[in-house]
């Protein structure tokens, strides 16, 4: 990794991220959308993976399951159920998520008091 | 023929006592995978059919393929990738050996808490006596 990757982060894992991005445009819109609100509950609830090698596992594992979805011709709700957070819950169930982060910290900093 | 509507309509009550079986099944269900998986190459549509007609007609395919996904990552399954007739290539899954000695310890557990849970229903345990 050169000094330049090291500000603005690894240029491999932004050209991957992108062309998952470009993936998840190819999705009909219903997908689509769905795959965008994931990431949104993701990242907002905490429970997305703190390394980017998980995340990027997970979401194009989510990726693979929306494109054969859409192949097939189903319902987004068809292939997730109604609780699409708990689907979100149970993927990241044994990664090391922001969630976990927060909870060390949160323990830690009363721990030393 | 009124006979047949009232089968129906009981039929309909009976599911309706385990319409929130989800939670309880939810423990299991890596277990039931793994079962699945180790009677032969299978892939995550057929899974989810067989897990139908066992009788657990909620179960969706993002359940089953959060559970594919750990088994993936926990390297239980070795997974060969085919080309389908619709789509992109669908994954095979096979267990492997950490997989089989996963199903055996799924299976000890699941042993000991039926025979424990059958116990306390049919009562052998005893109440101590209140002094």
């Amino acid at each position: 990794m050169n000094l330049f990757e090291k500000i603005i982060g690894s240029l491999d894992d932004k050209r991957e991220w992108r062309a998952m991005e470009a993936r998840a445009k190819s999705l009909p819109s219903e997908y689509c959308n769905a795959y965008k609100a994931i990431q949104k509950y993701m990242w907002t609830a905490g429970g997305g993976p703190t390394d980017w090698k998980d995340s990027s596992r997970i979401f194009v594992g989510i990726l693979e399951l929306f494109e054969e979805g859409a192949a097939e011709g189903k319902k987004v709700t068809d292939l997730m159920g109604e609780d699409v957070a708990a689907f979100c819950d149970d993927l990241v169930k044994d990664e090391k998520t922001w969630k976990d982060k927060y909870r060390k910290k949160l323990n830690d900093t009363i721990g030393r008091g | 023929m009124i006979q047949s509507t009232k089968n129906i309509s009981e039929i309909k009550m009976g599911e309706k006592h385990l319409e929130n079986i989800t939670e309880m099944l939810k423990g299991v269900l890596e277990g039931c995978v793994l079962e699945i998986i180790s009677r032969g190459e299978t892939y995550g549509y057929e899974i989810i059919q067989q897990l139908r007609e066992l009788g657990f007609t909620d179960v969706v395919e993002g359940t089953v393929y959060t559970i594919t996904m750990r088994l993936e990552k926990n390297n239980l399954v070795d997974i060969e990738k085919k080309t389908s007739t619709k789509g992109p290539p669908r994954k095979f899954y096979t267990l492997n050996v950490a997989g089989q000695e996963q199903l055996e310890i799924f299976w000890r557990k699941w042993g000991f808490i039926s025979s424990k849970i059958n116990e306390l229903k049919t009562n052998k345990i005893k109440r101590r006596e209140v002094k």
